[in-house]
């Protein structure tokens, strides 16, 4: 197959119609149809994408009955009619319409700064192309447990996961993805397999950019999404772990929460949980980051104006409901683990139990791991800064409104889940081994940086019509 | 307006504004400044990936492996197994060169077993002399496969070579009577 047919039937099996299904997905969950075209591209994205997996995996559990074409050309055509209905039957601003909150004006020079970032991820995913999954994460991980997932000599998926796939017990979303694009190529690829996962990052700097230009000044969100842009995420566009992914579901998850904070609509709580359900689904971090995200909104409801609550009606009492989603997220990846008997190398040494670890840890490599987050924050290549940066501009947003109103904002609930998140790691680290730490620290500090660019911006420059003091 | 100027958030907000714009603007300035010469460097691989088929982008990034790969895929019958001798034990008695060696060996047959899974499932292992005989007696289709830097079975009672082909051989055993 010639390089173009096979990159064409990849976009539209794996990324066109998961496309087109999350938009369809949005349009169900009530989100505002005049909200930001780049939030809207990248939340289809994410939606989609976890749909499609379901489907996937639905696809693989009976067995692979027929080709994939047929089931993603049900699902597209059941996307693109509920699309073409709603469209028929709605008119921009009629009842069921939310309207997106005002946008700050000039808040397009944000875009420059994604245009960079997207040119720079895209050229670098192409660029990748030349490169065979063979090695690292990507191949030993992640494709290994696709390829077990889709085509296990004799369907004997439990022994593939078991001595083929080492890992076989991470979460299955990213896997699910590349047996989806083998399914579309019918047969096991080692290059377009990546594309689609290469994508979240796309998918993350539009979601970024729709953050960056409602809550800060919008050529400071230019500069940061420029600064974002550095050579550890591109390293990490290159191939395909889940990191990105979960970067990506990330900010969806934290900014969706924003919005639904600020205006109580409801379609955003619902976004933010399937979000939450996706951050689960793409790596194990996510257990620490979701616990972490609901924390920081929970206690920063505290300091900050419920008017999600108070827009509520009394009766509803349905909202919390979603939140099984994410739950479901968790029961699902651990089912699957406990039906095929896959556990954690680490869980030997779980075994000891977390105080022990961590006692034990502290005095064997706490200033080891200290003195590697610092020397990472002081890395302009690394995360540009943006650890050290954090909490400097929300020390600085303290003096300026006030503890409790800075706590109360949305840059407080940023804060505080993004400094949750960083003690957790630190935690982690401290009670494993040196090695965990330089392999993969780098990589899962990325997974919180878009709480981080975008807190850090508005706490020292909030776009006027935001959250200006 | 004596008490506004002493004031000292406004200056603070300009302060921290512009130290937060320095540092990003540095930072970025830092990170893209070899933009341009970058895409040039790598504008070969865009053009390349987009332009060769998967066979030839392997072939490019495997070099002669790659017929290696196309030969034992082509070879193996589907759910067969291969089993390959993978080094290991103390290696502080290696020099560098010598480790550095044993390494790439090793970092080889990941590949391998990364390109060719499912068919065949290339299953690295220490003792493979013992292992095989006891997954053969299980009932599986599986034989030994021995790449052009590793030591064949040949002499040893009950083996014998079923195949031959680019840099690696198929042994078969059968318990000598």
């Amino acid at each position: 197959m010639s390089a173009w047919a096979g990159l064409s039937l990849t976009l539209l099996g794996s990324v066109l119609a998961p496309l087109l299904v999350g938009a369809a997905l949005l349009r169900w969950l009530g989100l505002p149809r005049d909200a930001d075209w780049r939030l809207r591209c990248g939340a289809a994205y994410v939606v989609g994408q976890l749909a499609v997996a379901a489907l996937t995996a639905s696809w693989l559990g009976c067995g692979r009955p027929g080709s994939i074409w047929w089931w993603l050309f049900a699902a597209a055509a059941v996307a693109a009619w509920r699309l073409r209905a709603d469209g028929a039957s709605r008119a921009p601003g009629a009842a069921g319409a939310a309207s997106s909150p005002p946008l700050p004006r000039r808040s397009s020079a944000v875009d420059w700064g994604l245009i960079l970032g997207v040119e720079v991820f895209l050229f670098d995913a192409l660029a990748s192309r030349v490169y065979p999954v063979r090695r690292s994460d990507e191949a030993d991980i992640w494709a290994a447990k696709a390829k077990v997932l889709f085509a296990a000599p004799g369907g004997e998926v439990a022994e593939g996961l078991h001595h083929f796939a080492i890992t076989g017990f991470y979460p299955s979303w990213n896997p699910l993805i590349q047996a989806l694009v083998y399914g579309c190529r019918g047969e096991i690829v080692h290059f377009d397999n990546r594309l689609p996962i290469q994508l979240f990052g796309v998918a993350m700097l539009l979601i970024l950019a729709s953050a960056l230009r409602r809550r800060t000044h919008p050529w400071l969100g230019a500069l940061v999404l420029a600064a974002l842009v550095g050579p550890l995420m591109r390293a990490l566009v290159a191939v395909m772990f889940s990191d990105l992914m979960l970067a990506c579901t990330a900010a969806l998850a934290a900014e969706s929460l924003l919005r639904w904070r600020e205006r109580g609509e409801r379609a955003w709580w619902r976004l933010a949980c399937v979000a939450m359900a996706g951050m689960l689904a793409s790596k194990n971090e996510g257990e620490l980051l979701v616990p972490c995200l609901l924390a920081a909104a929970i206690a920063s409801r505290f300091f900050g104006r419920p008017q999600a609550l108070a827009a509520a009606s009394p009766r509803d009492t349905r909202w919390p409901l979603w939140l099984l989603l994410p739950v479901a997220a968790v029961l699902a990846r651990r089912g699957f683990n406990a039906y095929y008997d896959l556990g954690s190398y680490l869980e030997g040494e779980a075994s000891r139990g977390v105080v022990a670890r961590f006692v034990d840890g502290v005095s064997q490599n706490g200033a080891e791991v200290l003195a590697f987050f610092g020397e990472m924050s002081l890395d302009p290549s690394q995360h540009g800064l943006l650890v050290l940066l954090f909490p400097l501009a929300f020390a600085v947003c303290m003096i300026q409104r006030g503890p409790r109103a800075a706590l109360g904002s949305p840059v407080g609930l940023l804060f505080l889940a993004w400094a949750a998140a960083m003690a957790g790691y630190l935690l982690v680290f401290i009670g494993t081994n040196s090695w965990q730490l330089h392999v993969a620290a780098p990589r899962v500090v990325t997974q919180v940086l878009p709480w981080a660019a975008v807190g850090c911006c508005a706490a020292v420059w909030p776009a006027r019509d935001a959250e200006a003091p | 307006m004596a008490r506004a100027a002493m004031d000292p958030r406004p200056r603070l907000t300009i302060a921290s504004r512009a130290a937060l714009v320095g540092v990003l603007a540095c930072v970025a300035g830092y990170q893209h400044w070899q933009l341009p010469r970058r895409i040039v460097a790598n504008a070969p691989d865009v053009v390349r990936g987009l332009t060769l088929d998967d066979d030839e982008r392997l072939r490019r990034a495997m070099g002669d492996r790659a017929e290696t790969l196309r030969a034992l895929r082509e070879r193996a019958k589907p759910g067969q197994v291969l089993l390959t001798s993978r080094l290991a034990g103390d290696v502080s008695a290696l020099s560098a060169q010598q480790l550095e060696e044993l390494m790439a060996q090793n970092g080889q047959l990941g590949e391998f077993s990364a390109l060719l899974y499912p068919r065949p499932w290339l299953v690295q292992t220490e003792n493979v002399l013992g292992n095989l005989p006891l997954l053969l007696a299980q009932g599986r289709d599986v034989a030994l496969c021995v790449f052009d830097w590793q030591p064949s079975p040949a002499g040893l009672p009950g083996w014998s070579r079923t195949d031959r082909g680019p840099g690696f051989e198929l042994w078969g055993f059968e318990p000598p009577r």
